[in-house]
């Protein structure tokens, strides 16, 4: 059907309304307006106005200035916090994304095979809550009744080992969660960007003798670097917003080993009352994001792009 | 020299089925620790208390599977009101954002809009703004509208932090639809509303799926909003109310795991039958703006 049919078609039901242009077409814009600026650009004002007011009420509000930021400085916690999320934001992204790309290489060639039977199953756990994959997950790490220290256990009957509880261990311990849940997709991502790449080049380089680490440098490498991009991003991003885990798993302890950026904050908000200095920490976050966002584009070298993505 | 030609041909073809059976065993390596947890998930979920006190990651006696433990979760653990809370605010929300969503879209798209360009440039650096980042915001506006603890007041946030996602999906799509579309059914005198319905909402349904696939399943599975703006149980979402069931069920791990199973179950049949678009829906929308 092509579009002078359709309209056609379309016609006998749309009664001629005479409304002027420039009316009509705000009137399409509108309803996203609606929403829009009351609960995202209003509460984006907000994040920052309210970082600079003390209070835990809101009658009680006071103008504070910095104070708030002052206060995160001076305790200090907030270096720890986003020390913390930066460790797991690297360990993420070398699991999901590094090693995603070391499993889709050598995946390539069983992946027919995988495509047909197996991809859902490497994708489910990100399709899993978060809350429900830190619950499975201190199921599995529980040191009386969990998978894991069984297995430990195995290998060494002498160790007792509460892994959650050991300060060195637990920021590890949620890496690997975070690992697990989303090696699998980040995997099919890769090997759908390999699958992508024109088999004419590499057919080209066989035939000029080109070895295989310079293909892959050469020819792989500068073929999917946009998605490369696009998965540290989305790895990077998506760790420093991760709040689910760490609740259900640690809520920040033992002795703040575990505690970032989101924790920290819920907890100023909710269990000291202080939602100034919350928001505070919320611009930082919102800080952070953003220059991780550059920063990554910058590494790049990529053109800010808009359409172009995985066929 | 045939046969060395044959014996080569041999060599390469060992050489083929050795590497064949080595990436097999790599995907399925992976695939076993991606799949281990679930099965003892899954194993707990269907054998009784004492049972998994005892041994807990032992697989269940298919003679004895307790699918009673399922049922318990639903009823007593309150699974059954998580779970409708749950599809009314993840629905109402879906239906809302892809309705305007799509009709801004369009205007921007087809109309000439004084400041078009601005607008789409604002609703995109929304991207920029973590919804975790608002949530301090978030509970302050709803505490000043007297929407905290209730669904609407959910919704209209999960909303409102999930426009800059949908739109610039849907407005991408729009965009490649050519211009002669629109103008052949304008010239023939049919409404705009018409146009975008018929037109333009039909054609790029497979980009409208993949935003709702993708905003379904973290609707779903949105925690930090569920659990502190709601306060009462009845009104829980089942994030939150994952986290209650814990406190409840202390040591009876069977319980627990079966309310899991049940939490996560929707997204992930979702997940399956529209995993294409839920790929294509993520890596689709990259927007970079400097």
């Amino acid at each position: 059907m092509n579009a002078r049919q359709v309209s056609n078609t379309v016609q006998e039901f749309a009664p001629e309304v005479n409304i002027p242009k420039p009316i009509k077409s705000i009137l399409f814009i509108t309803p996203l307006s609606v929403f829009y600026i009351p609960f995202l650009i209003l509460p984006a004002c907000m994040l920052i106005g309210m970082s600079l007011f003390s209070g835990s009420t809101f009658q009680n509000l006071e103008y504070v200035g910095l104070a708030n930021y002052q206060y995160l400085f001076d305790r200090g916690t907030i270096w720890l916090a986003l020390q913390n999320s930066l460790i797991y934001t690297i360990g993420h992204t070398v699991i999901c994304v590094g090693g995603g790309l070391l499993v889709s290489l050598a995946i390539m060639r069983a992946y027919s095979f995988i495509q047909q039977y197996l991809r859902f199953l490497y994708m489910v756990p990100l399709a899993m809550m978060g809350v429900a994959v830190g619950f499975i997950w201190g199921y599995m790490y529980n040191p009386r009744s969990g998978a894991i220290p069984a297995l430990i256990e195995m290998v060494r009957p002498d160790m007792f080992l509460n892994i959650l509880g050991n300060p060195d261990l637990a920021l590890l311990a949620i890496i690997i969660v975070g690992g697990w849940r989303g090696l699998g997709f980040y995997t099919t991502i890769w090997v759908i960007a390999l699958l992508n790449v024109d088999e004419r080049y590499y057919e080209a380089a066989r035939l000029d003798g080109v070895g295989a680490w310079a293909t892959f440098r050469h020819i792989t490498l500068p073929l999917t670097k946009s998605i490369g991009m696009f998965l540290v991003l989305h790895s990077m991003i998506g760790s420093m917003k991760m709040f689910a885990y760490f609740w259900v798993l640690t809520q920040g302890g033992p002795a703040r080993a575990t505690e970032v950026l989101i924790t920290y904050m819920y907890k100023l908000a909710f269990m000291q009352n202080a939602l100034g200095r919350a928001a505070a920490v919320g611009v930082f976050l919102f800080l952070a994001v953003l220059v991780m966002t550059i920063g990554i584009e910058r590494v790049f070298g990529l053109e800010p792009e808009y359409e172009r993505g995985v066929q | 020299m045939s046969g060395i030609t044959d014996s080569f041909q041999e060599i390469k073809g060992v050489f083929r089925t050795f590497s064949t059976f080595f990436t097999t065993v790599i995907s399925v390596a992976v695939l076993a620790f991606v799949l281990y947890p679930i099965v003892i998930l899954l194993s707990a979920s269907l054998r009784t208390t004492r049972d998994v006190a005892q041994n807990p990651i032992a697989l269940p006696d298919p003679t004895n599977l307790q699918f009673d433990n399922y049922v318990q979760a639903w009823v007593e653990g309150g699974f059954g009101h998580y779970f409708m809370n749950s599809v009314i605010v993840v629905m109402i929300t879906l239906a809302i954002l892809l309705v305007i969503c799509s009709l801004a879209a369009y205007g921007l798209v087809e109309l000439d809009i004084p400041g078009s360009h601005l607008l789409v440039l604002s609703v995109i650096l929304g991207f920029m703004v973590p919804a975790q980042a608002l949530f301090i915001p978030n509970f302050a506006l709803l505490n000043i509208l007297d929407l905290l603890d209730t669904r609407a007041g959910l919704i209209l946030t999960y909303t409102g932090f999930s426009i800059p996602f949908t739109f610039f999906l849907i407005y991408q799509s729009f965009n490649t639809l050519p211009a002669g579309f629109a103008d052949a059914a304008r010239v023939d005198g049919v409404s705009e509303l018409t146009i975008f319905s018929r037109v333009y909402v039909p054609l790029t349904l497979p980009s409208i799926m993949a935003a709702a696939v993708v905003q379904f399943v973290l609707k779903w599975n949105e925690f930090l909003y569920a659990l502190t703006f709601i306060t009462t149980d009845e009104k829980r979402t089942i994030p939150a109310g994952l986290m209650q069931f814990n406190s409840f069920f202390t040591n009876e791990w069977n319980l627990y795991t079966a309310g899991i199973v049940i939490a996560v179950a929707p997204a992930i049949v979702i997940f399956y039958f529209f995993q294409n678009y839920f790929i294509e829906g993520i890596t689709r929308n990259r927007v970079d703006v400097e």
